[in-house]
């Protein structure tokens, strides 16, 4: 309750400052771009703006990423719709039903629909994350070393099992992540670790070149390798979303399909609040479970709107829920919130269990932004649909230099270090290969992420009990999270082998 | 036309984004003619970064010059560092830095040496101490010690990794060996607190700016300070060197240094800027209220002499701490 009045009294007041709303509003616009254009991400969009937060009070900055998360997830649907591409990752789901409807001319019902899904998953989800941070911050302080140490367990299992690229591919890209992430020194000596004599790795490698060079310099290199140009089809350019489509497909989701849009929004935030696991994810999970449970599963894949529904709800579902474990536990729900991390660090904050308790006004801040962004996105995707559409039609060889020219000012951004851009350049040739081998880079990230977390448990763990691993076998809430990774586990191989096997033929036909 | 107009706005708010954090550029002149840039080697909001940016704000009331800051982050100070070590003399590019270089070289995370740079003037000081939950029955650090020496193996000290938070550790331990059980953490202070309220640990060696609003809600309380004299912000605590612990003293001084080969002539005339700064009685105010740290000024022989005594210190414990391995 405590929570709720706060973010509505002075998260609010804080929000509705005239800087910080015109900060919102360029946040969701930027986000929304982002997340249009195919090969741009949610997480890209939030890391590209960080060196930019520099210069803002620390509200201002977050409510910038934050707002950006949230029009970027939003994005998606404009390409899966308008050209069968995802726009983000976590779109993947919407192309399989949002792209037969367009291309059968009711191109503006299936935005109205995606963006319907997306205000209400959105906006639900959004109450629940207040809730859920609340109560998490009530007991974080009782996570010790071998809670966060079964924690990162959990995130591992759950990454191995929902990950599309199999067990073994999973599995090597975690010990690749793992590896990446004990370059420098060494957490709990100083000793340098695989520093290969270069005097600034004993700092590590930075969350923001690896990502962005393993997600953006490596797309840059497909495009230049493919020379695929988006074509969007001439009939569709001319989609015009009145108010009244909106309203009719808010209508659609509340009362003819409410099993559906319950069932999306919780899926999708609870799998935005298991760290490290994502709305790419999420989608895809929703999706399966509203076929497989749905009276006409052969319809699915033809364009109807459960399939949109089930994933436009469940991917921004997951926005707020992977904000939970950031704001309580300083744990990232997925790739974009370990990317808001950085946007933490440079204000001097550390997400975490002090984070509500030191800054309040700054965590209820973020909740607005969270609701006031979602209402924002849904009022600029009626009013700008056409200009998101034009965006989407940005010839390649404009882009793709403006966007790598970012990226590079963005590594060095951050810490001012020109060792992150080479960093950069390197991973993004490292991702381009993982590519090329078929080898899926989420799993790398999340390792990446959780790797220092989960070593950091374990050896001050065993520092605490004296070398004894039994605590991870009699705290209580070591048990439940450890409970919940085989659960997480064995979720993940039924939906991969089980659900994603009927996915595939509908799929399959579509491309 | 549209397309073009959507790409001349975006590359204008690339432009604009970006030149407000790009670093200015430079050119010659008496000092200071231009900017200053101060690399501060820790993120932004911390306590040497808020000094910093508050001495930048009185930089520009008495030279008209900007003092921009840029955080350098990494590696306990030492990549900022190496890269004013390798900037151009010429007195715009300097440093802001603290015993942290000492701890690095001693324990062996970087090869920096503060001689290696000139030293222009030690600014201020704020004070380091040990901290433990209220519910704990000791009064003082001495108490803790006594109790754990007692207790062997019963009660947690929260350390650092490196860093000076190990070197505090090493006085402890120096005083009682085996008698706490120790877990280090590498994350600074905010992950030593979260460790110490959510009684992961017992005693914590922190900075006391860290801690100023966990006082004042008796979450934390404090038992030595680590110094040779009481902090006024704490009267009531004890320092070290009173309670018998000569070894536990280890003010923050941060300290401006500038490139290898600066010449005494830039130097000196950034010194006498900095002596009007610190005699600011509302320079003074603002450093309390913000980062709890009182003006320390020091150059020349006494600059160095200073330094020199805390390179003892630290040497002395940082071998303490190699042997004992």
């Amino acid at each position: 309750m405590e929570a709720l009045i706060g973010t509505f009294q002075v998260g609010m007041s804080i929000l509705f400052q005239p800087l910080n709303f015109v900060i919102m509003v360029l946040g969701i616009l930027w986000g929304i771009i982002f997340g249009a254009i195919p090969g741009l991400t949610a997480t890209m969009g939030v890391a590209l703006a960080i060196p930019i937060t520099y210069s803002l009070r620390p509200e201002t900055a977050l409510i910038l990423l934050s707002s950006i998360f949230v029009g970027a997830i939003s994005g998606g649907f404009v390409s899966a719709g308008l050209i069968n591409m995802p726009g983000t990752p976590s779109s993947i789901a919407t192309t399989f039903d949002a792209y037969p409807m367009s291309k059968r001319g009711e191109t503006a019902r299936a935005f109205a629909l995606s963006l319907a899904s997306s205000f209400l998953g959105g906006i639900v989800a959004v109450f629940l994350m207040i809730i859920a941070t609340y109560g998490l911050v009530q007991i974080a302080l009782k996570f010790g070393p071998f809670e966060y140490f079964a924690l990162g367990l959990l995130a591992f299992a759950g990454c191995m099992g929902m990950m599309e690229g199999g067990l073994i591919k999973n599995a090597v890209g975690i010990i690749i992540g793992l590896l990446l992430a004990s370059i420098g020194a060494d957490m709990l000596t100083g000793v340098g670790r695989l520093t290969f004599g270069i005097p600034d790795l004993i700092a590590g490698i930075d969350i923001l070149p690896l990502l962005v060079g393993m997600f953006g310099i490596s797309e840059v290199l497909v495009a230049i390798e493919q020379r695929t140009q988006n074509v969007v089809p001439l009939e569709a350019r001319k989609t015009k979303m009145g108010i009244k489509v909106f309203m009719e497909a808010i209508k659609t989701i509340l009362f003819e399909q409410p099993i559906n849009f319950i069932r999306s929004m919780l899926i999708g935030f609870i799998i935005g609040v298991f760290p490290a696991v994502g709305g790419a994810t999420s989608c895809v999970v929703s999706y399966g479970f509203a076929k497989s449970s749905s009276k006409h599963p052969e319809k699915f894949g033809t364009g109807i709107p459960d399939g949109i529904i089930a994933s436009e709800v469940a991917n921004n579902a997951t926005v707020p829920g992977a904000l939970v474990p950031l704001l309580s536990l300083g744990i990232p729900g997925d790739a974009t919130t370990a990317m808001m991390i950085g946007g933490f660090m440079i204000h001097g904050l550390f997400p975490g269990p002090l984070l509500f308790r030191d800054t309040p006004e700054l965590v209820y801040t973020i909740f607005a932004a969270q609701f006031v962004g979602t209402i924002v996105m849904v009022i600029m995707g009626i009013l700008l649909m056409g200009f998101f559409i034009k965006v989407l039609s940005i010839k390649s060889y404009y882009l793709f230099p403006i966007i790598t020219i970012c990226m590079v000012i963005g590594a060095y951004g951050l810490y001012s270090r020109v060792l992150d851009i080479w960093l950069m350049l390197v991973s993004g040739v490292m991702g381009y290969l993982f590519r090329k081998i078929n080898l899926p880079i989420v799993p790398i990230i999340t390792a990446f992420v959780l790797g220092p977390i989960i070593e950091r448990g374990l050896r001050q763990g065993l520092a605490y009990s004296g070398g004894s691993m039994m605590p991870l076998f009699t705290r209580p809430i070591c048990v439940i999270l450890l409970i919940g990774a085989v659960f997480l586990f064995l979720l993940g191989m039924y939906v991969n082998t089980r659900v994603a096997a009927k996915l595939q033929p509908g799929k399959a036909q579509e491309q | 036309m549209f397309k073009k107009c959507i790409l001349v706005v975006l590359l204008l708010s690339i432009v604009v984004g970006y030149m407000a954090v790009a670093p200015k550029a430079e050119a010659k002149g008496a000092y200071p003619e231009q900017a200053v840039t101060v690399i501060v080697p820790y993120s932004a909001g911390g306590a040497s970064d808020v000094a910093a940016r508050l001495i930048a704000e009185f930089w520009k009331k008495y030279t008209g010059q900007e003092m921009a800051i840029v955080n350098v982050v990494g590696a306990e100070g030492a990549v900022g560092a190496r890269q004013v070590k390798g900037a151009r003399p010429d007195g715009y590019t300097v440093l802001w830095y603290h015993q942290a270089i000492l701890g690095n070289l001693y324990l062996g995370v970087a090869d920096l040496k503060w001689t290696d740079f000139v030293p222009a003037c030690v600014v201020t000081k704020t004070s380091r101490v040990t901290a433990t939950r209220p519910d704990m029955p000791w009064k003082n650090l001495k108490d803790a010690i006594e109790d754990a020496k007692a207790h062997p193996n019963k009660y947690v000290y929260g350390t650092g990794a490196g860093g000076i938070a190990y070197l505090e550790y090493a006085a402890v331990e120096a005083a009682a060996p085996k008698a706490f059980r120790v877990v280090p953490n590498e994350g600074g202070d905010a992950q030593r607190i979260v460790a110490l309220l959510g009684k992961h640990v017992d005693l914590i060696p922190v900075g006391l700016v860290s801690l100023v609003s966990y006082i004042k809600t008796n979450e934390i309380k404090v038992l030595a300070v680590h110094d040779n004299e009481r902090d006024k912000f704490i009267p009531n605590v004890p320092c070290s060197a009173e309670l018998g612990y000569p070894d536990l003293v280890f003010p923050m001084t941060n300290t401006f240094f500038f490139p290898p080969k600066t010449p005494e002539s830039v130097v000196s005339s950034f010194n006498a800027i900095m002596k009007k700064i610190i005699d600011d009685p509302e320079f003074k105010q603002k450093l309390a209220d913000m980062v709890y740290a009182v003006p320390f000024f020091k150059t020349g022989d006494e600059l160095v002499k200073f330094w020199q005594g805390q390179e003892v210190t630290y040497k002395k414990l940082a071998e303490y701490v190699v042997n004992k391995k």
